[in-house]
């Protein structure tokens, strides 16, 4: 098909975008991982003086041992979580559903401060529950296990990692055809039967999912080990370790490709296994209803009872400690925390985190909406408009660490070096502002915006643009008037999204932030270092704070453009 | 002009070398009813597409009115369109939808909604015009997407398959009333349609299309009775072929007399399968006397009290007419 000259250049400027804040970025992170810092070629020096020191090779084999205890654990636990919430009935599924998603409002220092609480030298179970207990019973017990170190990490990855592994594995149990079992029953398959034959194989591809999502998640967070690691070195920390620390560019580059290779790899394997997802997966299919059955509904309820409060247990701790005057000296109530004077960070990070979001939600939706505009709307040759989709899919492989890596490596460098030419850098202005924090943002979230809203098109009818175009009308005009309106819903989601992820990150934040623009998770960090660790637990928890506040103002707001569009919008669309 | 006030001249067209429409060429008369028949993946709608300008053909040109429109954009043509799946606006209510492509300019609001009425008048939708969408049956969406294409009024309507998403009732009724509305407003329109009756029942003309190309084009009644090829035949209407004296021919199962008695003339045959289909009954035949590949199929009223009382198995005499087609 033919495409019109704006339709060219609206792909061209996505392509533009794409290889300014992601690939010449990117590309320059590799370059430096084979230079030395006084921008001497060395091949692969690096990697070998990586692989030889004693250090790093234990924090390369920390790393992996922990995201994969922190997977198997993660799976287990999300997978029967989501399997008794989607297949066996009992009340307040809406609760537990909510709770599970709670670490989603949450950055991941907030668990590593909780678990330091209680299970630290001081902590509540580790010190004040086992004194209490060797005086009542007269013995003299030590707690076993010291919270910092790999103990702690796993806990708090665990937490971390838990809502996105549930979310993608109940919308596997959710996609199952209930039909399966009805043929399966009549054809007189038992419980177990139906279990091995029907409900494995349709969720296998959700599990995949979920295993390396869980796996990547966890191997590329810097914010719980940093908190809660000790001496327990991890490759994500090491980075952080090396550019903060030493300033050592070209060792933290060459930690960032070592970690963009698993990365990667987990993403190709997800991307395969989505693509024969979306082969079997019938629109026809009937959604499952669950029979009754006594013992398995108390067995489910009370597995997903104690889940919950263990989540619940962990984000509280660090809320309800926040709020108290001197922990574990005085537990009186206290705002004093809130007020972050005399501490190693200040409020204006809160704000500077609101901005950052709020200027990512906006510019990230209208990014994304976009490239999904491109890949369903424009009218040009099927390569051209799907490679927008492609490259923010692309995005999904690229840890934050390693987009905030490349950002500070490439916008404060005067020039530009490609292949054979050298050209000047006409983006240096945004380093050390908001704008670059902002960027690096949407390029780290936006994978998920754009799936999201490339399916809301997908489902519109390509019609609409045909009698538009048949009728003379402009194309902007369909635009505003029937594709925006149509997926209203799937816009405000991706609004949503992007304001909680960039309040809880810290990976592309901690290299990229300026003297004006230090953010809430940053300072979270600094206050942690500093041992004011009630006030980066109430920094934390006022990041929690506004984000279920913005979830509730999501949830009114959606609600409200419901009832707006009740008159024509069918059941189910 | 008047008899090409439409005109495609050898239209190819080819989607990653499969080959959809070879050399297509057709005209319409100004005020003519034209329907584009075929099955499913004959090149119809992908013709349809680029007679309106929403698909370029590899070749070949489209005259309109005697001037050349091969690379007019749809939204220059002035051609309304129908889809099949109507795509109507959901958001909008069905007023809304048909106003929508009046072109802003049009500032004044007052001549904005006499068209609107006129539309709501002729489709029959005035009580509804303040309803969405998903409101309405669709008949009535399908009426809604016609007035919506007709606010224009446009040089040429465009249908594809118009009416292959409703029921047979509703379907009936609406073929009429499209070419009812066509007759009022004396508008040259195409149809792309996969239902031979459909097709026969409202077209001035027809072409019948096959594996990308026309096989045929004529009125329905020349496609009936003179059809040039055997898939015309067995197309439009149903046709039995057999060789009768050495030569290929074509007889239809309502030309074929069949009698219960053993003294009538013809030849032998015994009834292998029937079916009941209201007015007719018809009897697939097996014959003594003459080797064919398929059964024989013969349609009879099933008001004749001798016909009635058949039943499968029972031996027929059967007549076969001298004025069968020739192949």
């Amino acid at each position: 098909m033919k495409g019109t000259k704006a339709s060219y250049l609206f792909i061209g400027l996505i392509f533009l975008y794409f290889i300014m804040f992601f690939f010449l970025p990117l590309s320059q992170i590799m370059k430096m991982a084979l230079y030395d810092n006084s921008g001497v070629y060395i091949g692969l020096k690096n990697f070998a003086e990586y692989f030889s020191s004693p250090n790093m090779l234990s924090s390369f084999k920390n790393s992996f041992t922990v995201s994969g205890i922190v997977t198997l654990v993660t799976f287990l636990l999300a997978f029967f979580y989501a399997y008794s919430i989607s297949r066996i009935r009992f009340r307040g599924k809406y609760i537990f559903r909510y709770i599970s998603m709670l670490s989603l409002f949450t950055p991941t220092m907030l668990h590593g401060i909780a678990l330091v609480y209680l299970f630290g030298r001081q902590g509540i179970v580790s010190n004040i529950l086992v004194s209490w207990l060797n005086t009542k019973m007269g013995t003299a017990h030590v707690f076993p296990f010291d919270i910092y170190g790999a103990v702690g990490i796993v806990i708090s990855e665990v937490i971390y990692t838990f809502p996105h592994a549930y979310l993608i594995l109940s919308v596997s149990f959710a996609m199952s055809d209930y039909r399966l079992y009805e043929a399966a029953e009549t054809l007189g398959a038992g419980r177990f039967r139906r279990f091995f034959t029907v409900t494995l194989p349709s969720v296998k591809y959700g599990v995949v999912s979920a295993l390396t999502t869980i796996f990547i998640l966890s191997f590329t967070d810097m914010g719980a080990p940093k908190i809660v690691g000790g001496q327990y070195n991890v490759m994500a920390v090491d980075i952080y370790k090396q550019v903060i620390g030493q300033q050592n560019f070209s060792m933290g580059a060459t930690v960032a490709v070592l970690l963009l290779v698993p990365a990667f790899i987990a993403f190709f394997v997800d991307r395969a296994i989505q693509k024969k997802q979306d082969a079997t997966f019938s629109s026809k299919s009937v959604p499952y209803t669950p029979d009754k059955n006594l013992f398995a509904e108390i067995t489910a309820f009370t597995y997903c009872l104690l889940v919950a409060l263990l989540i619940l247990g962990v984000i509280g701790t660090s809320v309800v400690v926040s709020f108290l005057k001197f922990f574990p000296y005085d537990m009186t109530f206290s705002l004093k925390h809130y007020m972050f004077k005399y501490v190693a960070g200040d409020i204006s990070s809160y704000f500077n985190s609101l901005k950052m979001s709020f200027g990512t939600a906006v510019l990230g939706t209208a990014a994304s909406f976009a490239a999904a505009y491109a890949a369903e709307k424009i009218r040009a040759s099927e390569i051209l408009k799907r490679t927008p989709y492609m490259l923010s899919i692309m995005t999904l492989a690229v840890p934050g660490l390693v987009i905030g890596l490349a950002y500070i490596i490439f916008f404060n460098s005067p020039t530009i070096s490609l292949p054979f030419i050298e050209v000047k850098n006409p983006l240096m202005f945004i380093y050390g502002t908001m704008l670059i924090l902002i960027l690096a943002n949407i390029i780290h979230f936006i994978a998920v915006p754009v799936m999201t809203l490339t399916s809301t098109l997908k489902k519109q009818d390509r019609e609409y643009d045909s009698v538009s175009a048949s009728m003379g009308v402009h194309p902007v005009k369909t635009l505003f008037r029937v594709t925006l309106p149509l997926s209203i819903n799937a816009v405000l989601d991706t609004f949503f999204y992007f304001f909680v992820n960039s309040m809880v990150t810290i990976s592309a934040v901690i290299f990229l932030y300026g003297q004006d623009t230090k953010v809430a998770t940053v300072a979270i960090v600094s206050m942690d270092d500093a041992g004011d660790t009630a006030a980066a637990a109430a920094m934390a928890s006022l990041i929690l704070f506004t984000n279920m506040a913005v979830k509730i103002i999501y949830d009114i707001v959606s609600h409200y453009i419901k009832k707006k569009t009740a008159a024509w919008q069918t059941i189910q669309r | 002009m008047e008899n090409e006030y439409l005109r495609a001249d050898g239209i190819s067209k080819s989607f990653s070398s499969k080959t959809v429409l070879s050399n297509v060429s057709f005209t319409a008369k100004r005020g003519e009813f034209i329907s584009l028949l075929g099955p499913s993946g004959c090149g119809k709608t992908t013709l349809l597409r680029i007679i309106s300008g929403l698909e370029t053909a590899d070749s070949g040109k489209i005259f309109f009115n005697g001037s050349d429109y091969t690379n007019v954009p749809a939204s220059k043509r002035n051609f309304g369109i129908v889809f099949q799946s109507y795509a109507l606006f959901p958001n909008m209510t069905v007023t809304e939808n048909i106003t929508y492509g009046l072109k802003s300019r049009e500032k004044n609001k007052k001549a904005k909604q006499n068209i609107a009425d006129e539309m709501l008048n002729i489709t029959g939708l005035y009580a509804e015009k303040d309803k969405y969408p998903f409101q309405l049956s669709g008949g009535q969406q399908q009426r809604v997407a016609l007035a919506r294409a007709l606010a224009l009024k446009p040089s040429i309507l465009l249908l594809d398959e118009p009416l292959s998403a409703l029921d047979a009732k509703v379907r009936e009724k609406l073929r009429r009333e499209i070419r009812s509305i066509h007759d009022r407003m004396n508008i040259t329109t195409v149809m792309v349609t996969h239902d031979q009756e459909e097709a026969i029942t409202v077209s001035d003309r027809i072409a019948v299309m096959n594996g990308g190309i026309i096989e045929q084009m004529g009125t329905p009644d020349e496609l009936y009775f003179r059809p040039k090829t055997k898939f015309i035949a067995g197309f439009i209407g149903m046709m039995n072929f057999m060789e009768i004296n050495g030569e290929k021919k074509g007889i239809r199962p309502e030309q074929i007399k069949i009698s219960t008695s053993f003294s009538a003339e013809g030849e032998n045959a015994v009834i292998t399968d029937m079916e009941f289909r209201g007015a007719f009954i018809r009897l697939f035949l097996n014959m003594e006397n003459r080797k064919t590949d398929t059964a024989l199929v013969v349609d009879v009223s099933s008001f004749d009290t001798d016909m009635s009382r058949l039943k499968i198995s029972s031996l027929v005499k059967v007549q076969i007419p001298e004025s069968a087609i020739n192949f």
